[in-house]
Protein backbone atom coordinates (compact mmCIF):
# COMPACT_ATOMS: atom_id res chain seq x y z
CA UNK A 1 0.00 0.00 0.00
CA UNK A 2 1.52 3.43 -0.81
CA UNK A 3 1.44 6.04 2.03
CA UNK A 4 -1.12 8.02 2.56
CA UNK A 5 -1.32 11.59 1.69
CA UNK A 6 -0.80 14.02 4.59
CA UNK A 7 -3.05 17.09 4.53
CA UNK A 8 -2.75 20.09 7.16
CA UNK A 9 -6.69 21.66 7.29
CA UNK A 10 -5.59 25.06 8.86
CA UNK A 11 -7.69 28.01 9.64
CA UNK A 12 -5.93 31.44 10.36
CA UNK A 13 -7.89 34.73 10.66
CA UNK A 14 -10.08 35.50 13.82
CA UNK A 15 -13.25 34.16 13.04
CA UNK A 16 -14.97 31.12 14.87
CA UNK A 17 -16.92 29.07 12.27
CA UNK A 18 -15.05 25.94 11.00
CA UNK A 19 -17.88 24.01 9.97
CA UNK A 20 -16.15 23.61 6.40
CA UNK A 21 -13.07 23.18 7.41
CA UNK A 22 -14.17 20.48 9.27
CA UNK A 23 -16.42 18.85 6.34
CA UNK A 24 -13.32 19.13 4.13
CA UNK A 25 -11.08 17.88 6.71
CA UNK A 26 -13.85 14.53 7.00
CA UNK A 27 -14.40 14.43 3.37
CA UNK A 28 -10.76 14.55 2.96
CA UNK A 29 -9.93 11.67 5.24
CA UNK A 30 -12.98 9.64 3.68
CA UNK A 31 -10.97 9.67 0.06
CA UNK A 32 -7.73 7.89 1.95
CA UNK A 33 -5.25 10.95 2.98
CA UNK A 34 -4.29 11.42 6.55
CA UNK A 35 -5.68 14.85 7.79
CA UNK A 36 -4.35 16.60 10.63
CA UNK A 37 -6.87 19.65 11.76
CA UNK A 38 -5.86 21.99 14.17
CA UNK A 39 -8.34 23.95 15.18
CA UNK A 40 -9.55 28.08 14.29
CA UNK A 41 -7.26 31.01 15.35
CA UNK A 42 -4.00 29.65 13.56
CA UNK A 43 -1.58 32.15 13.46
CA UNK A 44 0.87 32.23 10.73
CA UNK A 45 3.71 30.88 12.71
CA UNK A 46 1.43 27.75 14.45
CA UNK A 47 0.65 26.89 10.77
CA UNK A 48 4.21 26.76 9.62
CA UNK A 49 5.50 24.71 12.53
CA UNK A 50 2.57 22.20 13.05
CA UNK A 51 3.47 21.72 8.96
CA UNK A 52 7.28 21.39 9.45
CA UNK A 53 6.27 18.44 12.48
CA UNK A 54 3.93 16.70 10.46
CA UNK A 55 6.02 16.43 7.75
CA UNK A 56 2.61 17.12 5.24
CA UNK A 57 2.30 17.14 1.81
CA UNK A 58 -0.43 19.52 1.71
CA UNK A 59 -1.89 22.55 3.61
CA UNK A 60 -5.23 23.63 2.99
CA UNK A 61 -6.29 26.99 4.22
CA UNK A 62 -9.72 28.05 5.33
CA UNK A 63 -10.27 31.72 5.75
CA UNK A 64 -13.77 33.55 6.26
CA UNK A 65 -12.59 37.37 8.11
CA UNK A 66 -10.91 38.53 4.88
CA UNK A 67 -7.37 38.67 6.29
CA UNK A 68 -5.98 36.30 3.34
CA UNK A 69 -4.11 39.24 1.77
CA UNK A 70 -2.03 39.40 4.52
CA UNK A 71 -2.42 36.04 6.13
CA UNK A 72 -1.71 33.96 3.07
CA UNK A 73 1.80 35.55 1.96
CA UNK A 74 2.95 35.58 5.57
CA UNK A 75 2.27 31.67 5.98
CA UNK A 76 3.48 30.97 2.43
CA UNK A 77 6.86 32.85 3.55
CA UNK A 78 7.01 31.44 6.83
CA UNK A 79 6.55 28.03 5.40
CA UNK A 80 9.52 28.16 2.92
CA UNK A 81 11.55 29.11 5.53
CA UNK A 82 10.86 24.89 6.38
CA UNK A 83 13.48 23.30 4.91
CA UNK A 84 13.68 20.58 2.30
CA UNK A 85 10.21 19.95 1.81
CA UNK A 86 7.60 21.05 -1.12
CA UNK A 87 4.24 21.58 -0.06
CA UNK A 88 1.23 22.25 -1.85
CA UNK A 89 -1.35 25.16 -0.56
CA UNK A 90 -4.70 25.52 -1.43
CA UNK A 91 -7.06 27.21 -0.01
CA UNK A 92 -10.92 28.10 0.44
CA UNK A 93 -13.59 30.09 2.37
CA UNK A 94 -14.55 33.56 1.02
CA UNK A 95 -11.89 35.20 -1.26
CA UNK A 96 -13.22 37.45 -3.56
CA UNK A 97 -11.70 36.59 -7.17
CA UNK A 98 -9.78 40.02 -7.36
CA UNK A 99 -7.59 39.39 -5.23
CA UNK A 100 -6.93 35.72 -6.86
CA UNK A 101 -4.17 36.53 -8.65
CA UNK A 102 -2.18 38.23 -5.95
CA UNK A 103 -2.60 35.04 -4.11
CA UNK A 104 -1.63 32.48 -7.23
CA UNK A 105 1.76 34.30 -7.31
CA UNK A 106 2.31 34.31 -3.72
CA UNK A 107 2.37 30.78 -3.86
CA UNK A 108 -1.49 29.19 -3.43
CA UNK A 109 -2.05 26.72 -6.42
CA UNK A 110 -5.42 26.73 -6.27
CA UNK A 111 -8.69 28.36 -4.97
CA UNK A 112 -12.05 26.69 -3.79
CA UNK A 113 -15.04 28.88 -4.05
CA UNK A 114 -17.44 28.04 -1.42
CA UNK A 115 -19.84 24.95 -2.79
CA UNK A 116 -16.88 23.64 -4.56
CA UNK A 117 -16.86 19.40 -4.10
CA UNK A 118 -14.99 17.47 -2.39
CA UNK A 119 -14.43 15.29 -5.35
CA UNK A 120 -12.71 18.59 -7.27
CA UNK A 121 -11.29 19.39 -4.27
CA UNK A 122 -9.71 15.96 -3.59
CA UNK A 123 -8.65 15.00 -7.19
CA UNK A 124 -7.13 18.16 -7.65
CA UNK A 125 -4.77 17.04 -4.99
CA UNK A 126 -4.15 13.89 -5.91
CA UNK A 127 -3.16 15.43 -9.22
CA UNK A 128 -1.37 18.17 -8.21
CA UNK A 129 0.80 16.76 -5.13
CA UNK A 130 4.17 16.62 -5.88
CA UNK A 131 5.94 13.16 -5.56
CA UNK A 132 9.08 12.94 -3.50
CA UNK B 1 21.22 10.67 2.05
CA UNK B 2 21.15 9.13 5.28
CA UNK B 3 23.76 10.39 6.82
CA UNK B 4 22.30 14.32 6.23
CA UNK B 5 19.04 12.83 7.83
CA UNK B 6 20.49 11.24 10.96
CA UNK B 7 22.84 14.23 11.80
CA UNK B 8 20.07 16.20 11.41
CA UNK B 9 18.27 14.23 13.90
CA UNK B 10 21.56 13.80 16.19
CA UNK B 11 21.24 17.99 15.82
CA UNK B 12 17.61 17.37 17.03
CA UNK B 13 16.66 19.77 13.67
CA UNK B 14 12.68 19.40 13.05
CA UNK B 15 12.55 18.48 9.21
CA UNK B 16 14.98 15.87 9.86
CA UNK B 17 13.00 14.23 12.86
CA UNK B 18 9.64 14.90 10.96
CA UNK B 19 11.03 13.23 7.63
CA UNK B 20 12.76 10.21 9.48
CA UNK B 21 8.79 9.61 11.12
CA UNK B 22 7.26 9.58 7.24
CA UNK B 23 10.15 7.17 6.57
CA UNK B 24 9.76 4.97 9.31
CA UNK B 25 6.00 4.87 9.07
CA UNK B 26 6.47 3.65 5.43
CA UNK B 27 7.86 -0.13 5.48
CA UNK B 28 8.00 0.07 1.55
CA UNK B 29 10.63 2.92 1.68
CA UNK B 30 14.22 1.87 1.58
CA UNK B 31 15.51 4.71 3.79
CA UNK B 32 13.50 2.76 6.72
CA UNK B 33 16.25 -0.01 6.87
CA UNK B 34 19.09 1.99 6.96
CA UNK B 35 17.81 4.60 9.32
CA UNK B 36 16.59 1.72 11.65
CA UNK B 37 20.20 0.63 11.72
CA UNK B 38 21.52 3.68 13.35
CA UNK B 39 18.85 4.77 15.85
CA UNK B 40 19.31 1.60 17.36
CA UNK B 41 22.54 2.08 18.15
CA UNK B 42 22.06 3.89 21.32
CA UNK B 43 21.41 3.62 24.81
CA UNK B 44 18.38 5.69 25.38
CA UNK B 45 17.77 7.58 28.46
CA UNK B 46 14.50 9.31 27.33
CA UNK B 47 11.63 8.63 29.87
CA UNK B 48 8.44 7.52 27.87
CA UNK B 49 5.16 8.42 29.26
CA UNK B 50 1.83 6.68 27.88
CA UNK B 51 -1.71 8.04 28.05
CA UNK B 52 -4.64 5.75 27.19
CA UNK B 53 -8.21 6.16 27.48
CA UNK B 54 -11.45 6.18 25.65
CA UNK B 55 -12.05 9.09 23.37
CA UNK B 56 -12.92 12.43 24.29
CA UNK B 57 -11.65 11.28 28.56
CA UNK B 58 -9.31 14.41 27.95
CA UNK B 59 -5.84 12.61 26.72
CA UNK B 60 -4.90 15.37 24.50
CA UNK B 61 -6.01 18.51 27.10
CA UNK B 62 -4.52 16.86 29.74
CA UNK B 63 -1.17 16.16 28.32
CA UNK B 64 -1.29 19.99 27.25
CA UNK B 65 -1.54 20.89 30.72
CA UNK B 66 1.04 18.22 31.82
CA UNK B 67 3.58 20.25 29.69
CA UNK B 68 2.76 23.40 31.08
CA UNK B 69 3.98 22.17 33.99
CA UNK B 70 7.15 20.78 32.66
CA UNK B 71 10.95 22.82 32.70
CA UNK B 72 10.71 24.31 29.16
CA UNK B 73 14.24 23.49 29.01
CA UNK B 74 13.38 19.75 28.21
CA UNK B 75 13.09 18.13 24.80
CA UNK B 76 9.79 16.87 24.64
CA UNK B 77 8.22 14.49 22.36
CA UNK B 78 4.45 13.88 21.68
CA UNK B 79 3.07 11.42 19.75
CA UNK B 80 -0.83 11.31 19.53
CA UNK B 81 -2.58 8.29 17.56
CA UNK B 82 -6.17 8.02 16.24
CA UNK B 83 -7.61 5.48 14.39
CA UNK B 84 -7.64 5.43 10.77
CA UNK B 85 -10.38 4.12 8.21
CA UNK B 86 -11.14 0.86 8.03
CA UNK B 87 -12.29 1.45 4.08
CA UNK B 88 -10.61 4.47 2.75
CA UNK B 89 -7.38 4.23 4.56
CA UNK B 90 -7.43 7.37 5.90
CA UNK B 91 -7.76 9.14 8.97
CA UNK B 92 -8.90 12.67 10.86
CA UNK B 93 -5.85 13.27 13.01
CA UNK B 94 -7.69 16.32 15.86
CA UNK B 95 -5.75 15.75 18.74
CA UNK B 96 -3.53 18.94 18.43
CA UNK B 97 -6.51 21.12 18.43
CA UNK B 98 -6.40 20.74 22.46
CA UNK B 99 -2.43 21.49 22.43
CA UNK B 100 -2.31 24.73 20.54
CA UNK B 101 -0.99 26.51 23.12
CA UNK B 102 1.85 24.44 22.44
CA UNK B 103 2.66 24.69 18.81
CA UNK B 104 5.32 27.07 18.87
CA UNK B 105 7.45 26.12 21.92
CA UNK B 106 11.13 25.31 20.87
CA UNK B 107 11.39 22.66 23.28
CA UNK B 108 7.77 20.64 21.74
CA UNK B 109 7.85 18.09 18.81
CA UNK B 110 4.30 17.18 18.27
CA UNK B 111 3.26 14.56 15.58
CA UNK B 112 -0.18 13.08 14.31
CA UNK B 113 -0.35 9.83 13.64
CA UNK B 114 -2.67 7.26 12.31
CA UNK B 115 -2.83 3.53 13.42
CA UNK B 116 -2.61 3.01 9.56
CA UNK B 117 -5.22 -0.12 10.25
CA UNK B 118 -4.00 -1.98 12.87
CA UNK B 119 -6.29 -2.03 15.96
CA UNK B 120 -5.63 -2.16 19.23
CA UNK B 121 -4.08 1.66 19.32
CA UNK B 122 -0.75 0.91 18.08
CA UNK B 123 1.02 0.37 15.09
CA UNK B 124 4.58 -1.40 15.04
CA UNK B 125 6.61 1.84 13.73
CA UNK B 126 5.63 3.50 16.96
CA UNK B 127 8.71 1.51 18.30
CA UNK B 128 10.73 3.10 15.91
CA UNK B 129 9.32 6.61 16.37
CA UNK B 130 10.18 6.71 19.63
CA UNK B 131 13.46 4.94 19.26
CA UNK B 132 14.28 7.97 17.23
CA UNK B 133 13.20 10.47 19.68
CA UNK B 134 16.03 8.42 22.10
CA UNK B 135 18.83 8.97 19.27
CA UNK B 136 17.42 12.26 19.19
CA UNK B 137 18.53 12.70 23.09
CA UNK B 138 15.04 13.84 23.98
CA UNK B 139 13.94 14.06 27.51
CA UNK B 140 11.02 12.57 27.04
CA UNK B 141 7.82 10.82 24.79
CA UNK B 142 4.54 11.55 25.68
CA UNK B 143 2.69 8.98 23.62
CA UNK B 144 -1.32 8.97 23.24
CA UNK B 145 -3.30 6.34 22.36
CA UNK B 146 -7.01 5.31 22.36
CA UNK B 147 -7.43 2.52 24.73
CA UNK B 148 -9.11 -0.74 22.69
CA UNK B 149 -8.33 -3.84 21.59
CA UNK B 150 -6.51 -6.52 23.14
CA UNK B 151 -4.61 -8.57 20.42
CA UNK B 152 -2.04 -6.03 18.95
CA UNK B 153 1.08 -3.68 20.78
CA UNK B 154 -0.26 -1.88 23.46
CA UNK B 155 0.95 1.59 25.50
CA UNK B 156 2.04 -0.51 28.35
CA UNK B 157 4.67 -2.41 26.22
CA UNK B 158 6.05 1.14 24.87
CA UNK B 159 5.45 3.21 28.00
CA UNK B 160 7.70 3.36 31.15
CA UNK B 161 4.70 4.90 33.09
CA UNK B 162 1.09 4.53 31.59
CA UNK B 163 -1.47 6.67 32.92
CA UNK B 164 -5.25 5.32 31.98
CA UNK B 165 -7.29 8.07 32.01
CA UNK B 166 -11.51 8.07 32.00
CA UNK B 167 -14.41 10.41 32.91
CA UNK B 168 -17.29 10.37 34.58
CA UNK B 169 -19.34 11.43 31.68
CA UNK B 170 -18.97 8.66 29.21
CA UNK B 171 -19.49 6.10 32.02
CA UNK B 172 -16.84 3.88 31.18
CA UNK B 173 -15.26 2.60 34.69
CA UNK B 174 -16.70 -0.62 34.12
CA UNK B 175 -15.47 -0.44 30.97
CA UNK B 176 -12.16 0.18 31.92
CA UNK B 177 -12.20 -2.81 34.28
CA UNK B 178 -13.81 -5.33 31.44
CA UNK B 179 -11.35 -3.96 28.82
CA UNK B 180 -8.53 -5.16 31.34
CA UNK B 181 -7.12 -1.24 31.29
CA UNK B 182 -6.82 -1.69 34.79
CA UNK B 183 -4.08 -3.67 34.91
CA UNK B 184 -1.91 -1.98 32.62
CA UNK B 185 -2.36 1.35 34.42
CA UNK B 186 0.36 2.16 36.59
CA UNK B 187 -1.43 5.77 37.46
CA UNK B 188 -5.31 6.09 37.17
CA UNK B 189 -6.72 9.45 36.45
CA UNK B 190 -9.67 10.49 36.66
CA UNK B 191 -10.32 13.61 34.88
CA UNK B 192 -13.52 16.00 35.01
CA UNK B 193 -13.35 16.37 38.17
CA UNK B 194 -15.66 19.25 37.94
CA UNK B 195 -18.53 16.42 36.89
CA UNK B 196 -21.06 14.78 39.18
CA UNK B 197 -20.13 10.84 39.31
CA UNK B 198 -16.78 11.22 39.98
CA UNK B 199 -17.12 10.42 43.38
CA UNK B 200 -18.65 7.39 42.47
CA UNK B 201 -15.67 5.96 39.62
CA UNK B 202 -13.37 6.69 42.52
CA UNK B 203 -14.92 4.73 44.72
CA UNK B 204 -15.39 1.96 42.52
CA UNK B 205 -11.55 1.97 41.00
CA UNK B 206 -10.25 1.93 44.82
CA UNK B 207 -12.34 -1.63 45.16
CA UNK B 208 -10.57 -3.18 42.08
CA UNK B 209 -7.11 -1.53 42.71
CA UNK B 210 -5.03 -4.60 42.47
CA UNK B 211 -0.30 -4.44 43.00
CA UNK B 212 0.63 -5.02 40.09
CA UNK B 213 2.80 -8.65 40.69
CA UNK B 214 4.81 -8.27 38.38
CA UNK B 215 7.00 -5.05 39.79
CA UNK B 216 5.51 -4.55 42.83
CA UNK B 217 3.70 -1.15 42.05
CA UNK B 218 0.47 -0.01 43.53
CA UNK B 219 -1.50 1.87 40.85
CA UNK B 220 -2.44 5.34 42.61
CA UNK B 221 -5.85 7.12 41.93
CA UNK B 222 -5.64 10.87 41.19
CA UNK B 223 -9.11 13.00 40.73
CA UNK B 224 -8.08 16.11 38.32
CA UNK B 225 -9.15 18.71 35.73
CA UNK B 226 -7.36 18.83 32.46
CA UNK B 227 -9.06 21.83 30.98
CA UNK B 228 -8.65 24.11 34.17
CA UNK B 229 -5.15 22.30 34.94
CA UNK B 230 -6.68 21.30 38.59
CA UNK B 231 -4.70 18.90 40.28
CA UNK B 232 -2.54 18.37 37.48
CA UNK B 233 0.25 19.34 39.59
CA UNK B 234 -0.54 16.31 41.99
CA UNK B 235 -0.42 14.03 39.02
CA UNK B 236 3.00 15.26 37.95
CA UNK B 237 4.17 14.28 41.26
CA UNK B 238 3.10 11.01 41.18
CA UNK B 239 4.23 10.04 37.84
CA UNK B 240 7.99 11.28 39.23
CA UNK B 241 7.57 9.15 41.75
CA UNK B 242 6.65 5.97 39.62
CA UNK B 243 9.61 6.40 37.79
CA UNK B 244 11.81 7.23 40.68
CA UNK B 245 10.19 3.44 41.78
CA UNK B 246 11.36 2.35 38.49
CA UNK B 247 14.99 3.81 38.58
CA UNK B 248 15.39 2.46 42.16
CA UNK B 249 14.22 -1.35 40.88
CA UNK B 250 16.55 -0.68 37.84
CA UNK B 251 13.44 -1.53 35.90
CA UNK B 252 13.68 1.63 33.25
CA UNK B 253 16.88 -0.66 31.90
CA UNK B 254 15.30 -3.62 31.96
CA UNK B 255 11.82 -2.53 30.02
CA UNK B 256 14.34 -1.31 27.21
CA UNK B 257 15.71 -4.64 26.64
CA UNK B 258 12.19 -6.26 26.98
CA UNK B 259 10.76 -3.59 24.70
CA UNK B 260 14.01 -4.07 21.49
CA UNK B 261 13.17 -8.45 22.36
CA UNK B 262 9.67 -7.29 21.25
CA UNK B 263 9.96 -4.82 18.63
CA UNK B 264 12.09 -7.46 17.07
CA UNK B 265 9.23 -10.62 17.79
CA UNK B 266 6.67 -7.91 16.10
CA UNK B 267 8.81 -7.55 13.03
CA UNK B 268 9.42 -11.32 12.56
CA UNK B 269 6.02 -12.12 12.89
CA UNK B 270 5.20 -9.54 10.10
CA UNK B 271 7.93 -10.76 7.61
CA UNK B 272 6.62 -14.08 7.95
CA UNK B 273 3.62 -13.04 7.82
CA UNK B 274 3.71 -11.62 4.56
CA UNK B 275 6.16 -13.36 3.42
CA UNK B 276 5.29 -17.25 3.67
CA UNK B 277 1.95 -17.26 5.44
CA UNK B 278 -0.16 -14.88 3.72
CA UNK B 279 0.65 -15.83 0.17
CA UNK B 280 -0.36 -19.86 1.29
CA UNK B 281 -3.44 -18.46 2.69
CA UNK B 282 -4.80 -16.46 0.13
CA UNK B 283 -3.36 -19.14 -3.12
CA UNK B 284 -6.60 -20.79 -4.75
CA UNK B 285 -5.34 -24.28 -3.91
CA UNK B 286 -5.48 -23.44 0.03
CA UNK B 287 -9.15 -21.98 -0.13
CA UNK B 288 -10.40 -24.84 -2.82
CA UNK B 289 -8.71 -27.18 0.15
CA UNK B 290 -10.72 -26.07 2.56
CA UNK B 291 -13.93 -27.67 1.95
CA UNK B 292 -11.58 -31.25 2.82
CA UNK B 293 -11.98 -29.75 6.45
CA UNK B 294 -16.06 -29.48 6.40
CA UNK B 295 -16.60 -32.64 4.51
CA UNK B 296 -14.23 -34.47 6.79
CA UNK B 297 -11.54 -35.29 4.51
CA UNK B 298 -9.04 -33.89 6.54
CA UNK B 299 -8.97 -32.87 10.08
CA UNK B 300 -8.11 -29.03 11.40
CA UNK B 301 -5.13 -29.92 13.03
CA UNK B 302 -3.93 -32.00 10.22
CA UNK B 303 -4.39 -28.86 7.73
CA UNK B 304 -2.70 -26.98 10.49
CA UNK B 305 -0.03 -28.62 10.54
CA UNK B 306 0.51 -29.33 6.82
CA UNK B 307 0.57 -25.43 6.76
CA UNK B 308 3.61 -25.36 8.98
CA UNK B 309 5.19 -28.04 6.64
CA UNK B 310 5.13 -26.33 4.21
CA UNK B 311 6.01 -22.66 5.05
CA UNK B 312 9.03 -24.55 6.87
CA UNK B 313 9.75 -25.87 3.42
CA UNK B 314 9.61 -22.69 1.95
CA UNK B 315 11.90 -21.10 4.24
CA UNK B 316 14.68 -24.03 3.95
CA UNK B 317 14.58 -23.68 0.17
CA UNK B 318 15.10 -19.93 0.23
CA UNK B 319 18.50 -20.83 1.91
N1 LIG C 1 -15.77 19.42 32.03
C1 LIG C 1 -14.52 19.10 31.68
N2 LIG C 1 -14.23 18.90 30.37
C2 LIG C 1 -12.95 18.58 30.05
C3 LIG C 1 -11.94 18.43 31.02
N3 LIG C 1 -10.80 18.08 30.39
C4 LIG C 1 -11.10 18.02 29.07
N4 LIG C 1 -12.38 18.32 28.85
C5 LIG C 1 -13.09 18.34 27.55
O1 LIG C 1 -13.28 17.03 27.05
C6 LIG C 1 -13.30 17.02 25.65
C7 LIG C 1 -12.37 15.96 25.09
O2 LIG C 1 -11.05 16.29 25.38
P1 LIG C 1 -9.81 15.68 24.58
O3 LIG C 1 -8.58 16.14 25.28
O4 LIG C 1 -9.92 15.99 23.16
O5 LIG C 1 -10.05 14.11 24.81
P2 LIG C 1 -9.26 12.85 24.16
O6 LIG C 1 -10.10 12.35 23.05
O7 LIG C 1 -9.15 11.85 25.28
O8 LIG C 1 -7.91 13.33 23.72
C8 LIG C 1 -12.92 18.43 25.20
O9 LIG C 1 -14.08 19.13 24.85
C9 LIG C 1 -12.28 19.02 26.44
O10 LIG C 1 -12.41 20.42 26.51
C10 LIG C 1 -12.29 18.66 32.40
O11 LIG C 1 -11.47 18.57 33.33
N5 LIG C 1 -13.60 18.98 32.67
MG1 LIG D 1 -7.02 13.21 21.81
Amino acid sequence: MSKPIRVLIAKPGLDGHDRGAKIIARGLKDAGMEVIYTGIKQTPEKIARTALQEDIDVLGLSILSGAHNYLFPEIMRLLNENKDKEVLVIAGGIIPLSDYPALKEAGISEIFPPGSSIEEIASFIKNNVHSK
Amino acid sequence: MIDSLTNGVKNQEEYAIAKSITVLEDESNDLSVSLRKEIYKTNSQTYVLGITGSPGAGKSTLISSLVNHLDNQMKIGIISIDPSNKYSGGALLGDRIRMSNLFTKKNIFIRSMSNRGIFGGLNKSIFDVVQLFSFAKYDLVIVETIGVGQNEIDISEIADTVLVISAPESGDSIQIIKAGLMEIADIYVINKADLSGSDKMEFLLKDNIQTNTKNNWTPRIIKIQANSGKNVDGLLELTLEHKDFLTQNNQLFSRRKLLLQKNIRESVIKKVTNNYIDPKIQSKEFKDSIKNVTCGKISFDETVNNLVHEIEKDIKNEN
